[in-house]
């Protein structure tokens, strides 16, 4: 079985192959700097969707696009085959949860959730009884007539978001939500949100600079940097396949080492790393494949070995390491730099000290162009 | 054992160790004692004084001559007056200065701190020269036999002195809200007005509230205009210095004074356990990150149009009486002059020396003793803590002219003899400035973490040692601070200090009170100009030289 069919397996189900909301060339200029730049993408409908980056990669430019709030430059967005152009927020079928959640500090909790749909001349009885549903549904009834104050972090949260799900909008835009809960009540807080998405079927594009919270929540996770697209793919391909360095680098821990192309097949190449051969699967065009190039490695995809196993392994010298219960972190001295290496099973052998060999898993092996 | 079992010790522990801390640190209790008697002595009891001085005689006189009744009214209504229209006129500032796309903010900035750094009086001055009976427009353009003395030119007066007290407020309270509530409330479909009505509105009103209420205050316990341009018009503060000055009867003075304490007092009262609670903290962790939202044009526009009169109008106040110092005698002979000014360095040379030299003094004092009182009181745990917070911040209800009369009453037998001494007016102008110094203390020692103090005191620094090697390094910003801010008030202060100089401290305000109670218009309004040259220099210097994250008057 090839690497693509497995991959296919892992890829997102049960997500409609429609396509919900689409950016086409959109760039945002500030005086000469480009926010963003160029950037297509196609979110499926009901689809969870991770704007990642470092900050000031233009992620948050586009959120705030999308929501109406900042307008394009160039290009266009199209939601539910209708551009946007021209539209303010409230008459778009998004709704933003802030950053800070932007609760009203005057109004309980359920005149905070009331607000949109008063702004509606929603009947009376109409708006009690949605107002009722989204209280039950978060788990919010009984702090209903608290003012936000009084509420615990992971309870704004919640009012934010019923805020804005109550207005019943096609597409929930997230900015940063979980940025102000402590690292525990994240953890929850995200699972709790994905489960009201999943439960919802709503399209969600959703902002984070925090990949490993991207990575547990998204069915597709968007890669900025600079303003421009990195890449757009599943959290697997991300992982697993990386497009470019920068991807490779800002996704997880990654060793970077330069090496050299010896021999290039069909399906495979032999590369030099160090004074040692190994073989690499070929997933890359021609045009791609250069004589000196960059590997890449996740720290996990190496093996560790005691130096009297290791024949014809990479030979290195272990620096330091840390031990983390789960994995024992090595830094190793290969010569020309230092590289990381997790052994996952810590108790079947001792921690290792000294000369020791390297094996280097091909499935984690990702060469790209210097 | 339960957790509030568990609780209960925990704190019994640290009251004990509180007190045995108190007494191993003979510092603190010197400190806490030294600061204790300061406010008992020169806040406490002079207000006490006030009330037990005159005799019952006096108040039953005080209540049934419609005399005092009708000054009494006249205050408030001067008062209800000069707050509606100074806190409009505020709010329209700092809404405008809050908003990130307004034009021209550093002009309106600068021209709505002019008065804030002038004596009180200088737009009842600029009235005469311009309303007045010898005025430009009314005498010399319009050839009318009118004057600008009475209600209505002292309502205009307070209200050019006094916006700025309100804009100062508001700002603080309009940039702490969020800008991003106006987003969220837009894109639930709400209205640019429907955001104002329902979001703006109903955050600021506790500061409107406040705005409204300190205006009031400084309204009733104004004495300078009133003096310049009530005319027949009188109200408390006059009152009480006629009774002083004219009749020589101090028991009156005493009761009227009183009477303008009383409404101060409850305004502050309301303000301090009322208003304050009411205040809404905007939830959130980090600061927003969205630029505030554009503001509607039809909005921006009115508001360019209020700020660029109320502006032009403080600006031509002042070129009046700039002007009318270069004038030879105004309404007669228009003709350029230096007169006055030779005549002020000739004679009254003295009394900004002695402003310059006792405002200094009074600045030094006053941060000293405001900031060492705020860490002492802040920081430290001791019975009677409560007590001195309130009594720390009670001058700022005191008016001016209560003041006044009161350490007259307290300070002129021995051993307390300090009448017609340089101290006495020193000390009225650190007691008035003590409250500001003492919040701004507060407000930088509410960022400092204890554990920096605990460190220091682990590693054997006793109380004022922690206060000189870690706590006044820390807040050298709020110190200079008040500083600067003293020194400004203190220069223009005058409705304390004309009870309490002599001829030897006569200060530069109250001369030129004296001299446009003569009618000698020139050489107070070269007085003027070289007093408000000198604040808006120190001004200048400050804000230059303490860069951005220093700011007297924070818009």
């Amino acid at each position: 079985m090839s690497i693509g069919t497995e991959l296919e397996e892992k890829k997102v189900k049960n997500i409609n192959d429609e396509v919900h909301v689409e950016l086409i060339g959109l760039s945002k200029k500030y005086g000469e700097y480009y926010a963003v730049k160029n950037l297509n993408l196609k979110i499926k409908k009901g689809s969870f969707t991770c704007l990642l980056g470092p900050s000031g990669c233009g992620k948050t430019t586009t959120l705030r696009m999308i929501s109406g709030f900042v307008n394009p430059t160039e290009g266009d967005i199209i939601i539910s085959g209708i551009s946007q152009r021209g539209i303010p927020p409230h008459k778009r079928n998004t709704s933003m949860v802030f950053q800070e959640y932007a609760l009203f500090p005057h109004m309980t909790v359920r005149d905070n959730i009331s607000y949109g749909l008063k702004l509606k001349k929603l009947p009376e009885a109409e708006l009690k009884k949605k107002v009722d549903y989204m209280l039950e549904f978060m788990d919010l009834t009984s702090v209903a007539d608290r003012f936000p104050k009084f509420l615990s972090g992971g309870q704004q949260q919640r009012v934010a978001l019923a805020r804005s799900l109550v207005m019943e909008p096609e597409v929930l835009l997230m900015d940063e939500p979980l940025s102000n809960l402590d690292a525990k009540l994240r953890v929850k807080v995200r699972s709790e949100l994905r489960e009201i998405q999943k439960k919802l079927g709503l399209t969600t594009i959703y902002v984070t600079h925090d990949q490993e919270e991207a990575l547990s929540i998204s069915d597709y996770i968007a890669i900025l940097d600079e303003g421009v697209l990195q890449q757009f793919d599943s959290p697997w391909e991300l992982y697993f396949s990386p497009k470019n360095k920068f991807v490779a680098d800002f996704v997880g821990l990654n060793n970077f080492i330069p090496v050299k192309v010896e021999k290039v097949e069909k399906d495979y190449m032999i590369v030099k790393v160090v004074d040692k051969t190994i073989e690499v699967k070929n997933r890359y065009s021609a045009s791609d494949i250069k004589e000196n190039m960059i590997l890449s490695i996740r720290p996990e995809s190496i093996r560790i070995y005691p130096v009297e196993e290791a024949n014809d392994l990479i030979k290195g010298k272990i620096k330091i390491h840390n031990f983390l219960g789960s994995v024992v972190r090595y830094w190793v001295d290969i010569g020309s730099q230092d590289i990381i290496v997790d052994d996952h099973d810590p108790y079947q052998k001792p921690i290792l000290s000294g000369e020791v060999g390297l094996r280097f898993e091909s499935f984690g092996i990702n060469l790209f162009g210097q | 054992m339960s957790v509030e079992l568990q609780y209960e010790e925990k704190t019994q522990r640290t009251s004990r160790f509180i007190l045995k801390g108190i007494l191993q640190d003979p510092a603190l209790l010197f400190a806490i004692a030294v600061i204790s008697v300061f406010l008992f002595l020169f806040i406490i009891y002079p207000m006490l004084k006030i009330v037990i001085y005159p005799s019952s005689e006096t108040w039953r006189r005080f209540f049934t001559e419609t005399r005092y009744m009708k000054i009494l009214k006249n205050s408030v209504l001067l008062a209800i007056l000069t707050t509606f229209s100074s806190t409009l006129i505020g709010f329209c500032f700092a809404y405008a200065l809050t908003r990130e796309d307004f034009p021209f903010k550093r002009f309106f900035r600068a021209t709505s701190i002019l008065p804030l750094i002038s004596p009180p009086f200088v737009t009842g001055l600029a009235l005469i020269l311009l309303f007045g009976r010898q005025g430009l427009i009314t005498h010399a353009l319009l050839g009318l036999d009118v004057s600008a003395y009475g209600l209505s030119g002292l309502w205009f007066a307070q209200t050019m002195a006094y916006y700025p007290v309100a804009a100062l407020t508001l700002s603080g309270v309009l940039k702490s809200i969020n800008p991003t509530l106006e987003y969220a409330a837009r894109d639930l479909g709400q209205s640019e007005w429907g955001i104002f009505k329902t979001i703006t509105l109903p955050l600021i009103t506790p500061g409107i509230a406040s705005a409204a209420l300190l205006v009031s205050m400084y309204s009733l316990s104004d004495f300078g205009n009133p003096m310049v341009i009530g005319g027949p018009f009188r109200v408390l503060a006059t009152e009480a210095y006629m009774q002083v000055t004219g009749m020589y009867n101090l028991p009156m003075a005493a009761v009227v004074s009183f009477f303008l304490l009383i409404p101060s007092l409850g305004i502050f009262l309301i303000q301090r356990y009322w208003v304050s609670r009411k205040q809404y903290e905007t939830v959130t962790g980090k600061g927003g990150t969205l630029e505030a939202p554009p503001t509607p044009p039809i909005v921006k526009y009115s508001l360019l149009v209020i700020l660029s009169i109320a502006s032009l109008l403080t600006i031509s106040i002042f070129v009046v009486v700039i002007c009318g110092a270069f004038t030879k005698t105004w309404g007669v002979d228009w003709s350029f002059t230096l007169a006055n000014f030779s005549y002020t360095f000739l004679s009254k040379m003295k009394d900004i020396w002695n402003s310059l030299y006792f405002s200094l003094l009074a600045s030094l004092g006053t941060a000293l003793l405001a900031t060492f009182a705020s860490y002492i009181i802040y920081r430290k745990k001791f019975w009677g803590r409560n007590a001195l917070d309130l009594i720390a911040v009670l001058p700022g209800a005191l008016p001016g002219t209560m003041v006044g009369i009161a350490y007259i009453l307290a300070f002129n037998r021995k051993p307390l003899l300090l009448t017609g001494t340089a101290a006495i007016v020193i000390l009225s102008m650190i007691v008035r400035n003590i409250p500001f110094g003492y919040r701004n203390g507060l407000a930088v020692l509410h960022q400092i973490d204890e554990s920096i103090e605990e460190s220091a005191a682990n590693l054997g620094a006793n109380t004022l040692q922690v206060f000189k090697d870690i706590i006044l390094p820390l807040l050298k910003s709020a110190f200079s601070v008040t500083i600067v801010y003293t020194f400004i008030k203190s220069m223009t202060t005058v409705s304390a200090a004309i009870f309490l100089v002599s001829p030897g401290t006569n200060i530069a305000t109250t001369s030129i009170l004296g001299l446009s109670e003569h009618g000698y218009w020139g050489q107070a309004a070269a007085m003027a100009t070289i007093l408000i040259g000198i604040t808006i220099l120190t001004t200048l210097l400050f804000e230059t030289i303490g860069g951005k994250e220093k700011k007297l008057f924070d818009f």
